[in-house]
């Protein structure tokens, strides 16, 4: 038996086309996510990490277009299916938990009923009873992610931030999906309940063998969950690799950047510095590398040709840069 | 709950603007300049054979001095001394308004107000805007839905633009064309006017005469309606498209259907109950100019007379019931609005 | 609010961008006027309304602007081509009962009708501009009366009311123009209070505020000049509600009566039974004119809305 990834992503390619323009929001993109393993993707705001999570379950933006490539969930091209078929798989196989957490929720239906909907839709037929064994699972689910089971009629007004989003995992687990996304969880939360929340996810992870992509911009947070981490550049994958290698042994200088600029609490007090220049406009982005606008290692060869990945450390670690692992000066 | 609360404060706001309301109405019919006797005998075309004689009478049927007009004394001299009649006067509205007591018409003389307002032309007004309402609101919201769901497509524009003319179009002009293509040109429908059931002998004959003679104007209101409310319904279903939960209902993989009228439209709905309540007092305000157009013998077609007659009193009881109306429905709206949405109870 | 630079924007536009940024870190206040008007005027001609409702607009000021050139006859005057004729070369819509030049009428009632339409509104504008500052920006008991007040008038139906006041007060242009203006400022107050609750509400308000401006200059230098484009766009819907208004008080013959406006062109039709003797020409033209000049207000007020309103943007 041939071991296969839970998700595997090849070279996809998702643009906007608007007006005048088309904006390359995502290009050439490879990347898996193995059963019960948390992949962080990361990167600067607009470098495509979202996009890349609405391309998976189907939910772009009228302007975008998934261009090239395929999405493979247990081997099975997502992108091949059609709209009906698309939209059973979603919640069924991945569900997603969305970066607005706060308007999640309808404000004028309770919060089971919201939960309850999906999880008879899902089962196919309806009945007083799968109506009262959903509702029975949704008490269950509520306990599971540290929520009083009295509240599942509650209105989303009436729970705070940290419960909302708790909720919203209860309801992004209702159907045992196998893969999912979550697409800034804890970015409007306060530090502690964002920690709880992190917390909740490893676990339900681990208990359930969830595979799970974790979108952030916030690297210290994929620091402390993810096993694997994707770091992107101007909708380029530019390296990817577990994450001690990573963060100990990045290559590609934008990484190494990126690294740096972040602040390390229990560390040494050492100077942070800023990322310099802006990204890049997608609609006519650099050619060759796109990071060599900013990069200081760049040379004649990274303006004219787009680098691709290769092995570096080792095998499950991937690069995309002509000067991987030179010191920045 | 929070929800009794809501429905008490809302009821303590209702009846202090309905007690502005009679305070307002009140005065603004008596700071206006000019006697209303002469504009009486100037008008009414009466045979004044003693014009101090007739005055005599007039203020003795209308309580002129107390109870519907102020600034007149027996010797029809406008009195400077203001204060004490006003008081007394006040205190006359309030207790006759009390007993269900408007006054007596000028015009319509000596017809009390009450009488003239809540008989058949209140009847015809309800039937005529009612159906009319009721009418638009449903090809507005269904328009609205399909031209948000299309947005920006061909079918989106050319309902953009042929609604933003009917707005732009004078109801009273689209009257003019259905009576002249209609009645004029084709013959296919009737002058005017509003049939009374006294005038037949058996109800199915008036009630289709009556429904034959409604078509003219209900055409008429609906396309000024639907005119109206249509960018409105239209732009609450836009707004909730773009809602997190709407894109949370779809990443759920739910029937498009469900998302549509199950999360979509019970939000879009929310501010159009605003809308149906405002509509609610052209219940009894009626539609002057289709009422006049048309010669519909409904309230609106009284306030065009009233005005043109002078005729005050008729045309303080008609802005009192408009107002109360108005108040009324609004409670009633934010009733609903209430139940509807868990969040305002608070 | 909206006319403000947001990076999202920047980020996420067209092939000319690069070109705009580079403008954009220019401090010229000149050429950031010229970026906002040329982003502005991309989004407002986005859909063919905008302009189609400038030129109708323009077509009917320009008339509105030269009564005395253009009509070829003194409305008032009866001529000698005869009562009631039909359209020819001399009377292109023909005459009236009286042997008046009904062409010339409505050029002359362009003028009134425009008048009527854009005093009123602006006078409603003032008032709603007014209401929903003192209301927004001051709050407290300002803020719960005046919008209880607001409420009311919302609920009133406007065209009864102006009936009364008509009856009370008396018909003539001026009249039209305060009963109109002082009834029609609902709508824009609503707006201007939640768009001032909002931007009162913004650190750059704060830090004004912080370093100890006055309220009279956190209102003329901040809120004023940032709620005046909705301000604008309400004013141009006001004019159609105006303008069609007058023409409704006009045709019951409570409106204009010395002078001509269309609304009175279509009184005096009725008068004739014109619908029903067939004399098109007296009835069909003046509601076209109503129709095209407030249509035009209307696009234009729609295409407006559409730049204005950052809800439709997103999408």
């Amino acid at each position: 038996m041939i071991l296969v990834a839970l998700l595997e992503v090849n070279d996809l390619s998702t643009h906007y086309f608007l007006k005048e323009s088309r904006v390359r929001a995502v290009d050439n993109v490879s990347f898996t996510v193995e059963r019960g393993k948390m992949l962080g993707l990361a990167g600067e705001s607009g470098c495509g990490k979202t996009t890349v999570a609405l391309s998976i379950i189907r939910m772009l933006p009228p302007a975008g277009k998934i261009i090239t490539g395929e999405i493979l969930l247990d081997n099975i091209d997502l992108l091949k299916k059609s709209k009906e078929e698309m939209r059973k798989t979603r919640w069924l196989d991945v569900s997603y938990v969305f970066q607005y957490a706060m308007n999640a929720f309808n404000p004028v239906m309770n919060v089971g009923e919201q939960i309850t909907e999906v999880i008879i839709e899902k089962g196919g037929i309806k009945s007083r009873s799968i109506k009262k064994e959903a509702w029975k699972q949704v008490r269950e689910l509520f306990e599971i992610v540290g929520l009083d089971p009295e509240r599942v009629k509650n209105y989303p007004h009436e729970f705070s931030g940290g419960m909302k989003q708790r909720a919203i995992i209860a309801m992004a687990m209702a159907c045992n999906p196998k893969l999912l996304i979550a697409d800034e969880p804890v970015t409007a939360l306060d530090v502690i309940v964002e920690k709880k929340i992190l917390n909740l996810l490893k676990k339900l992870q681990k208990d359930f063998n969830l595979g799970v992509i974790f979108i952030t911009h916030d690297l210290s947070v994929i620091a402390e969950s993810c096993e694997e981490v994707g770091i992107m550049y101007a909708g380029k994958l530019v390296e990817v690799g577990s994450a001690t290698t990573i963060f100990h042994n990045g290559a590609h200088p934008y990484t190494k950047m990126l690294i740096k600029a972040f602040p390390s609490i229990l560390g040494e007090k050492t100077y942070i510095e800023p990322l310099e220049g802006i990204p890049p406009d997608l609609a006519n982005p650099p050619t060759g590398c796109r990071f060599h606008p900013r990069c200081p290692l760049a040379i004649d060869e990274c303006k004219k040709k787009v680098p691709f990945f290769k092995q570096y450390s080792s095998s499950r670690h991937l690069v995309a840069c002509y000067r991987a692992g030179e010191k920045i000066i | 709950m929070g929800f009794r609360r809501y429905i008490i404060r809302r009821a303590i706001d209702s009846i202090i603007l309905l007690m502005i309301t009679v305070i307002f109405n009140f005065i603004l019919f008596r700071v206006m300049p000019g006697d209303p006797t002469t504009a009486i005998l100037g008008r009414s075309g009466s045979p004044v054979y003693n014009p101090g004689e007739y005055r005599t009478r007039l203020i003795e049927r209308f309580g002129l001095n107390k109870a519907i007009l102020p600034f007149i004394d027996k010797d029809f001299q406008i009195t400077p001394d203001l204060n004490t009649l006003i008081d007394n006067q006040f205190v006359v509205y309030i207790q006759k308004l009390l007993v269900g007591d408007l006054g007596i018409s000028f015009n319509y003389f000596p017809q009390e107000v009450s009488y003239l307002i809540f008989g058949h032309r209140l009847l015809n007004t309800i039937l005529l805007m009612g159906l009319s309402i009721v009418l638009s609101f449903l090809i507005a919201i269904l328009l609205g839905t399909l031209a948000s769901s299309k947005f920006k497509s061909k079918t989106d524009m050319t309902l953009i633009f042929t609604t933003l003319t009917s707005y732009s179009t004078p109801v009273f002009w689209i009257g003019m064309l259905i009576v002249f293509f209609c009645y004029g040109q084709l013959g296919i429908l009737p002058y005017g006017g509003s049939p009374r059931i006294e005038e037949y002998s058996d109800l199915s004959s008036w009630g289709l005469d009556y429904l034959y003679h409604m078509i003219g104007p209900l055409v008429t209101l609906t396309i000024s309606f639907v005119g109206a409310w249509f960018l409105i319904a239209r732009d609450q279903m836009l707004g909730v498209f773009t809602e997190d939960y709407i894109t949370t209902a779809r990443a759920k993989g739910l029937k498009e259907r469900r998302v549509m009228f199950v999360h979509a439209r019970k939000n879009a709905m929310l501010p159009m109950i605003s809308v149906l309540a405002l509509a609610m007092t052209y219940l009894v305000s009626g539609a002057t100019m289709t009422e006049t157009v048309f010669n519909w013998n409904g309230l609106g077609l009284l306030t065009y007379e009233s005005v043109y007659r002078q005729d005050y009193p008729v045309l303080q009881g008609l802005l009192l019931l408009v107002a109360a109306v108005a108040i009324i429905s609004n409670f009633i709206a934010d009733l609903i609005y209430g139940l509807l949405d868990p969040r305002i109870r608070y | 609010m909206t006319l403000e630079f947001d990076i999202d924007v920047i980020i996420m536009t067209t092939s000319t961008q690069i070109e705009t940024i580079s403008e954009y870190l220019v401090p010229t206040r000149y050429l950031r006027y010229k970026i906002r008007f040329k982003r502005f005027w991309g989004l407002y001609t986005d859909s063919p309304f905008g302009l189609i409702g400038l030129y109708l607009v323009i077509f009917f000021l320009v008339i509105g602007i030269t009564p005395q050139i253009l009509a070829p006859y003194d409305p008032n005057i009866s001529m000698t081509g005869g009562r009631n004729a039909a359209p020819s070369t001399a009377h292109p819509l023909g005459t009236d009962r009286i042997g008046r030049d009904i062409f010339s009428q409505m050029i002359a009632g362009t003028q009134i009708s425009l008048l009527i339409g854009l005093t009123a509104a602006f006078i409603a504008v003032i008032i709603g501009t007014l209401f929903g500052i003192v209301a927004g920006y001051y709050g407290g008991w300002s803020d719960t009366i005046l919008m209880r007040l607001t409420d009311f008038f919302i609920q009133l139906p406007q065209l009864p009311l102006m009936l009364v006041f008509v009856a009370l007060f008396g018909p003539g242009v001026e009249n039209l123009i305060i009963i109109i203006g002082l009834l029609g400022w609902t709508g824009t107050s609503r707006m201007v209070r939640a768009e001032s609750l909002s931007i009162k509400e913004r650190a750059f308000v704060e830090a004004t505020r912080a370093v100890g401006a006055s309220n009279r200059h956190i209102i003329l230098d901040h809120i004023l000049p940032n709620v005046l484009p909705l301000v604008f766009a309400n004013m141009i819907l006001g004019v159609v509600n105006a303008i069609i208004s007058e023409s409704a008080l006009s045709f019951l013959g409570f409106g204009v009566t010395g002078q001509w406006s269309w609304g009175r062109v279509l009184y005096e039709a009725r008068r004739e039974d014109a619908m029903i003797t067939g004399a098109w020409w007296h009835f069909i033209p003046p509601g076209i004119c109503i129709m095209l000049v407030a249509l035009g207000f209307a696009l234009i007020s729609f295409s407006l809305n559409e730049v204005l309103n950052p809800r439709l943007r997103e999408r």
